[in-house]
């Protein structure tokens, strides 16, 4: 177990360094000074540019042979430093980051159990109740929610449980200048302010979560052991739930683990429909305010978490299959 | 040529989702041809009609934000989706059969050094990679295309490098060899007309993932802001806070667009696949 959990590490770290190389590489393939194009848009910032100028190039190491920049970049990037925004100047773009994290986090937390959950249940309900209405419904649906936008699911809730039906706050994560007098007055505001990005998102994922438990369980059940519960006369829920659907969770935990990263690209979406102050309104401030620096650490951070999401996949895939986690 | 055309379609025509998705498609397609005869007004032209006001009897789906014509808009949006859409998975999937071909053929190390990469290209959160590149090489619908051919291919090739060697170990593959074909030779007259049906449903398939892809970036102001796209409708709505005003108009059609072609073509690709994969139609 060991090996495989090594070897798996080792491809991620290569991966890792590989993508490093490419986002290093690619402002530097430009044709130009790369050193222009790391200025171009600083002229609002307020500095004179001559003195930014400088700063910059000795922080980028711009002076220096591609090697040793190369070499600043890498060591930068380990020490958790992707150099100061534009948008937020002079703030270092990894403590804007790590400020946003959580908020993204939250979201796409809730999102995936709530959609792993209501997916395993609907799954297992379509396989059972194979070719029928509702499992042709459920396929119906997977197909078709792979194919509707985040953002606009997101617009379409917030017309409805915002404006015609005022239920629900417009966006935002708190409502603003609101004095918490407890706790308690905090967390209902928090989540009541979460409730439809949470949704959003979980729509947009729990059908395809529904129909890869469906298709897990369906291979399943053409089991003999399956054969054989039937035959010794078990009751069809205990054959489904007992027998079925703990085989079929195996690789559907680990789908689940996978979809992380999925859904951390619906929250970029999600989070600028709601105005979440998320990772991934973030970026869409870095993509308005022409914030290079902001937009490459963002990369590199939901580089880092899917690579981790992914990386904890294997880890529980070795953990709960006793054909890796008995080998040794 | 025309027996297996009908042969083709009878199968094809028994599944009615995929019959759906080929009129969703041909719709559009004609949709995006026609568009200087459909279009009731000059999609460009602002404030032909007080800005954000409701469908009418003049204008069917109402005016956006500066006024201008959504019924229009819409109707010429649907060129840039499909433009995008096609073109991009058709880069694609070209990269990917060529790379595909060539390293299921060889094997070896050109092989294993291929997966690898494919393996990273996978891995990649795609969409800040996308927003990172087009900052760079400047938001143009072209550079766009090429972007996602480019970040598309690596699924393209394994799933023809898979094809490749199971076919290279064919009868009649060695019956090539032994009469003295050359490795180009078998490469592109016998292995790759065996593969052309999966070369095309992977189009097609691949093509919704554009379409939502293209929309996504136009949404979060990534692509080109010069041409008209429903993702860039949406931006739109989303900034003017057509929300807030209740302005469903600007905010349902361009949505409801994007997801019925980009549906169209997944049912589509569903339906080819299901054609040319006869161990599907089992289950």
């Amino acid at each position: 177990m060991i090996d495989y959990i090594m070897k798996k590490l080792l491809r991620y770290v290569i991966s890792f360094i590989i993508i490093l190389i490419v986002i290093f590489s690619l402002p530097r393939m430009m044709p130009g000074n790369p050193k222009d194009y790391y200025l171009i848009t600083t002229v609002h910032i307020g500095e004179t540019h001559e003195k930014l100028q400088s700063e910059l190039i000795a922080r980028l190491g711009l002076n220096k042979s591609i090697t040793d920049q190369f070499i600043m970049f890498l060591v930068n990037t380990f020490q958790g430093y992707f150099g100061l925004s534009w948008r937020y100047y002079p703030r270092e773009v990894s403590s804007i980051i790590i400020e946003r994290l959580p908020w993204t986090f939250f979201l796409v937390l809730s999102a995936r159990i709530i959609s792993f959950m209501l997916g395993y249940l609907l799954g297992v309900i379509a396989a059972w109740k194979h070719g029928s209405k509702i499992d042709i419904l459920i396929q119906l649906a997977g197909l078709v929610s792979m194919n509707i936008p985040p953002f606009w699911v997101g617009l379409v809730l917030l017309l409805i449980f915002a404006f015609y039906i005022p239920v629900l706050p417009f966006g935002g994560s708190l409502t603003p200048g609101f004095q918490f007098r407890s706790f308690w007055d905090f967390a209902c505001d928090f989540l009541y302010h979460a409730i439809l990005p949470i949704t959003t998102l979980s729509i947009v994922t729990f059908f395809m979560d529904a129909l890869i438990m469906r298709n897990n369980m369906i291979e399943i059940l053409g089991e003999d052991f399956i054969t054989t519960a039937e035959a010794k006369g078990l009751k069809n829920r205990t054959i489904m739930f007992k027998h079925a659907a703990r085989n079929a969770l195996l690789p559907f935990v680990t789908g689940a683990f996978m979809g992380f990263g999925l859904q951390i690209t619906g929250a970029i979406f999600v989070e600028t429909v709601f105005a979440y102050p998320g990772m991934g309104m973030l970026l869409n401030e870095a993509i308005l305010s022409r914030d290079f620096p902001l937009i490459q650490g963002i990369l590199i951070t939901t580089t880092i978490i899917i690579l981790t999401s992914n990386f904890i996949a294997d880890l529980l895939y070795a953990r709960l299959d006793p054909r890796i986690r008995l080998k040794t | 040529m025309i027996k297996k055309m009908s042969n083709f379609w009878k199968q094809f025509s028994k599944s009615k989702i995929a019959v759906l998705g080929l009129a969703i498609v041909i719709a559009f397609i004609f949709m995006a041809i026609a568009a200087p005869f459909i279009t009731p007004y000059d999609p460009k032209r602002t404030f032909i009609a007080p800005p954000l006001s409701p469908p009418n009897s003049k204008h069917w789906l109402g005016t956006d934000d500066v006024g201008r014509d959504i019924l229009s808009l819409i109707i010429y949006g649907s060129r840039v989706s499909l433009l995008v859409g096609l073109l991009a998975s058709a880069v694609g999937t070209l990269l990917g059969t060529i790379i595909g071909l060539f390293s299921g053929y060889f094997g070896g190390i050109l092989d294993e050094l291929l997966m690898r990469i494919t393996d990273i290209f996978l891995i990649v959160p795609f969409l800040p990679l996308a927003i990172m590149i087009m900052y760079i090489f400047g938001p143009s619908i072209w550079n766009v295309v090429l972007l996602f051919g480019f970040l598309g291919w690596p699924t393209a090739a394994r799933q023809i490098r898979s094809q490749i060697l199971s076919l290279k170990e064919a009868p009649f593959i060695e019956a090539a060899r032994a009469i003295g074909a050359g490795d180009m030779h078998i490469i592109f007259k016998h292995l790759f007309p065996c593969i052309i049906g999966v070369v095309i449903a992977n189009v097609i398939g691949r093509t919704s993932f554009a379409i939502m892809a293209e929309a996504g970036l136009a949404f979060l102001g990534a692509s080109d802001p010069t041409v008209i796209s429903w993702g860039l409708m949406m931006a739109y709505a989303q900034s003017s806070g057509a929300v807030l005003l209740g302005a469903w108009w600007t905010i349902v059609p361009p949505g409801f667009c994007i997801t019925l072609l980009s549906c169209g073509f997944s049912f589509l690709g569903y339906g080819i696949n299901l054609v040319l994969n006869p161990r599907l139609r089992r289950h």
